[in-house]
């Protein structure tokens, strides 16, 4: 059982130094890496003259080739009258990138990987790392999965230099700090955790730590890994970390005294601490005037319930409490489900299966179908099905506005658990009308009210109510009102402007 | 520990369920939904129910009908009103569901019975609310009321309901009585019910069928009007149309009617108000042992028509003349209605309840013989009366004045 428990991961040690002779080292490290194409080993002498042989070894595809051979093309020009001390060497690799000297194997071997060209020299115990990567990198593009009309319109890509030039390019404060960590044995992916020292709450950034320094795993190589094995809470369908593609969203929440983590090969850094009403908020509620960003962010709290209560209240309302429907919209429900064969309950989740088929499959199919696919869902299986009488039609409706009304959120994974929770919510209305669905928003709200973010109430600001949490929550108040950071900011950094209310003098 | 708050919580949550009162599911197609709801009695003491159940997929807007009628009577026989309901289920398919009642038709032979022997199990029983309109059938049985189909609605019992609504927004003689209502004038000391009665105008046996619609001028129709008067609750008579109009003044049960009043100078023609608001106060004062009692209705109106030819709405003295009229004629009907129910020892005008509120000691006296008291009780009536606008114009266009073009 121990033995089963043990990590299915053992990393290899190469404690051994390295041998004065550049051809077995070559050998030892080809013989430990593998053969395959794309190791590159070119054989060079340093100077004109004299003959000092030296070797380069890099993985083709990962450095820069034009570089690389005006390096070798320059190294006949290596000064041959002097010694070849070993800091003229490296001065003169200096030239084309940063250079570092390893002693050992295993470090040589970890540099190579990263993308590092290697350079031995013969007789020398030292090998030389040249920093000439060079990656094929997306390049920076308008968000794909946030759009929003007035605003910037770039979204973070994979390479996590760039993201952080991202950020850069909007803070530049000097309290802006990029720490580097990398995780997973196998894969090394880097993972800056972004931060502006003077504004956050360093408890949050120390539990962050202790959390990030439990890890130990071979790979992490999305953020939905590492959010699984930061986040508090995991029995909830509820996100407790922010995921987004946007800079401008990222600068936002550093300003408000959160901390950024940038994964590398992950175009989506995430955000702690992330209260629930952080995932209601989009980025429009800035870029628009705050009257109209708030009106909107009310509507979209508004299809929070909408898009989790919509059935369930359907179904409690018509085959229980009847006499809540006015008279003439019971007597056309009543026409409706006259001759239609199964019970409301059943209706619903069959539109709400079909409604989550037709999701899944427009999300995964290649886009040319995507015009089949509308035929067939909407015309289909949405006209036929009530036509032929199998459903009625008030209950296409239902799930209809159900649907829309999930799509408002600005983030995707804000819809996961309102989804996850209307099928649970719909069992429960079905069984006891009204009082089942306030059965289940107790049972909810206690859930909520339970769940914590890096140690913030998940519904700060809400339960229970802070009138001062209210500038940046429900709705949003103009800039100028908004002074204070949140709450979870420590008091004597939480003041972020001073600007006064706008006066007219002209 | 954690197993022990688990089952702890999950009691409680199942103990919620239990407190919940009606809560049985059945679909929208297993009810038959009951709008209509006749009562009448049988010689033998038995009651019948007329039951009127809907007919969805003939109502609803976008559905084809295919020609039958938007609703079903079915009559049930029982001794009391809920084996009658539940008896529905021999002849109609379905559960019956009475929360969607539109309408009570208690017919009058039944009232005259007593209202108490059908009312309770209205008022027990959780799946009924108490919200509906209450009608009396005069001159007809319940049954034959329900029977007729109406012009417009499709369904005789909406149509009731719908009729009782409109009108007591724009005429007096029509105030919506509900179960709520009825139960507080049977039960509260010094008033007795009123409610309104229905009948039938014209055909009533081609009114039953469909052919009753399908001309331009129905053969049928049914009326509300004339109230029907009780004392306690049982039926005794029927208010004239005055004494109706003079009730609701007094009870300032409605707030905008028109009253039709006589022109000046004795002509032979009318000139009609509009009111826009009925005040009434009752005030008791105590006269040694007897109470005091002085009616003040205060209306405010609008000329709406004027048929007189000489009827200047510019001078102070048409004014004065409009506003005497119209008092005197407040006065009228509120004393007939008065005299009425004086006369037939029955205190729908629930004078003695204001006695009884603003000078209970005096009540405590005199409730054991208070018809008695009351038939020959000093009523003051003083209406007061504002006349401020006359429409759009002033005085009517006159013919003669155009003539010697």
């Amino acid at each position: 059982m121990a033995l089963l428990l043990k990590r299915r991961f053992q990393p290899t040690q190469f404690k051994s130094f390295l041998s004065s002779s550049m051809n077995v080292n070559i050998k030892t490290i080809l013989s430990i890496i593998g053969k395959s194409d794309d190791v590159i080993v070119r054989h060079f002498s340093l100077g004109a003259n004299t003959e000092v042989n030296a070797s380069i070894l890099y993985l083709d595809g990962l450095v820069d080739t034009p570089n690389i051979n005006f390096m070798l093309s320059q190294a006949m020009l290596f000064p041959d009258d002097e010694q070849h001390s070993w800091s003229k060497v490296t001065t003169f690799f200096e030239k084309s990138g940063d250079v570092v000297v390893h002693k050992t194997l295993d470090e040589t071997i970890e540099a190579l990987l990263k993308g590092l060209t290697l350079v031995f020299i013969d007789k020398y115990v030292s090998v030389l790392s040249v920093d000439m990567v060079q990656t094929n990198d997306r390049q920076v593009d308008i968000p794909s999965s946030e759009n929003i009309i007035r605003g910037p319109k770039q979204a973070f890509v994979e390479n996590i230099f760039i993201n952080m030039s991202l950020i850069r390019r909007r803070i530049k404060d000097q309290h802006l700090r990029f720490e580097p960590f990398t995780f997973g044995e196998r894969t090394q992916t880097k993972v800056f955790v972004t931060y502006i020292t003077d504004v956050i709450d360093p408890a949050v950034l120390t539990e962050l730590k202790t959390r990030l320094n439990r890890i130990d795993t071979d790979a992490i190589h999305t953020g939905a890994d590492l959010e699984e094995l930061i986040q508090d809470a995991y029995l909830t369908p509820f996100p407790t970390v922010y995921a987004t593609e946007r800079p401008d969203v990222v600068t936002n929440h550093l300003l408000d005294g959160r901390i950024v983590l940038i994964v590398d090969g992950v175009p989506f850094p995430l955000v702690v601490p992330a209260p629930f009403v952080q995932f209601i908020h989009s980025a429009e509620d800035y870029t628009q005037r705050s009257d109209i960003g708030s009106l909107v962010r009310l509507l979209r709290f508004a299809c929070v319930f909408i898009a989790l209560l919509t059935p369930s209240l359907y179904v409690a309302v018509t085959t229980f409490h009847q006499e809540l429907i006015p008279f003439n919209l019971m007597v056309s429900l009543a026409a409706q489900s006259e001759g239609t064969p199964f019970p409301t309950l059943a209706e619903v989740l069959i539109m709400e299966v079909i409604f989550e088929i037709i999701r899944e499959a427009s999300i995964r199919m290649p886009l040319p179908a995507g015009q089949a696919l509308s035929i067939v869902g909407a015309l289909v299986i949405g006209t036929a099905i009530v036509e032929a009488g199998i459903i009625s039609s008030s209950v296409v409706i239902v799930v209809a506005l159900t649907a829309i009304s999930s799509f408002v959120f600005p983030t995707y994974a804000i819809g996961i658990p309102l989804r996850i929770c209307r099928f649970i919510v719909l069992i429960f209305a079905s069984q006891l009308g009204l009082l089942g669905i306030f059965l289940f928003l107790m049972l909810l709200l206690l859930h909520l009210c339970n769940l914590k973010s890096f140690g913030v109430p998940y519904l700060e600001g809400l339960s229970p109510f802070i009138q001062k949490e209210q500038s940046d929550s429900l709705i949003r108040l103009p800039k100028w009102l908004q002074n204070y950071r949140p709450r979870f900011v420590p008091k004597n950094r939480s003041i972020r402007q001073n600007t006064p209310k706008p006066s007219k003098r002209l | 520990m954690w197993l022990r708050r688990l089952v702890l919580t999950s009691l409680l949550l199942f103990a919620s369920t239990l407190l919940s009162s009606c809560w049985d599911q059945y679909e929208l197609r297993d009810l038959s939904v009951v709008t209509g709801l006749g009562i009448d009695i049988m010689s033998d003491d038995t009651v019948r129910l007329t039951l009127q159940v809907i007919n969805p997929s003939e109502l609803a807007a976008q559905e084809e009908g295919t020609g039958r009628s938007g609703a079903q009577n079915y009559e049930t026989f029982a001794p009391s009103i809920q084996e009658a309901f539940r008896k529905l289920t021999q002849t109609a398919p379905r559960r019956g569901y009475y929360s969607h009642l539109a309408s009570v038709v208690i017919g009058e032979e039944a009232a005259k019975k007593g209202l108490n022997n059908y009312l309770d199990h209205f008022y027990r029983d959780h799946e009924i609310r108490t919200d509906f309109p209450i009608i009396i059938a005069r001159g007809y049985d319940a049954k034959e009321i329900l029977s007729i189909t109406p012009p417009i609605e499709d369904i005789t019992s909406i149509h009731i309901m719908d009729s009782i609504i409109y009108s007591e927004n724009s005429y007096s003689l029509v105030t919506e009585t509900t179960l709520d209502d009825l139960f507080e004038m049977i039960v509260a000391s010094g008033i007795d019910p009123s409610l309104n009665g229905i009948t039938i105008i014209g055909d009533e046996e081609v009114g039953q069928s469909l052919e009753n619609v399908e001309e331009a001028l129905p053969k049928a129709f049914l009326e509300i009007g004339n109230s029907a008067f009780f004392k306690e609750d049982k039926l005794i008579g029927w208010l004239s149309e005055d004494e109706t109009k003079g009730y609701q003044y007094l009870t300032n049960a409605v707030q905008d009617t028109s009253e039709t009043l006589p022109c000046p100078h004795g002509q032979d023609n009318y000139f009609t108000v509009e009111t826009t608001s009925i005040d009434t106060s009752i005030t008791v004062t105590s006269n040694g042992s007897l109470p005091n009692v002085v009616i003040k209705p205060y209306v405010q109106g609008t000329i709406s028509e004027i048929n007189c030819d000489q009827l200047d709405v510019l001078s102070p003295s048409t004014h004065k003349f409009v506003i005497e009229t119209f008092e005197q004629r407040i006065e009228d009907l509120v004393g007939e209605t008065i005299a009425k129910a004086q006369e037939e020892h029955s205190d729908y005008t629930g004078i003695g309840r204001e006695v009884y509120r603003q000078e209970p000691h005096i009540w405590h006296n005199i409730k054991n013989h208070w018809y008695e008291t009351f038939e020959s009780l000093n009523i003051t009536v003083d209406a007061k009366v504002e006349v401020k606008e006359s429409g759009d114009v002033n005085n009517t266009f006159n013919i003669e004045d155009y003539k010697h073009d």
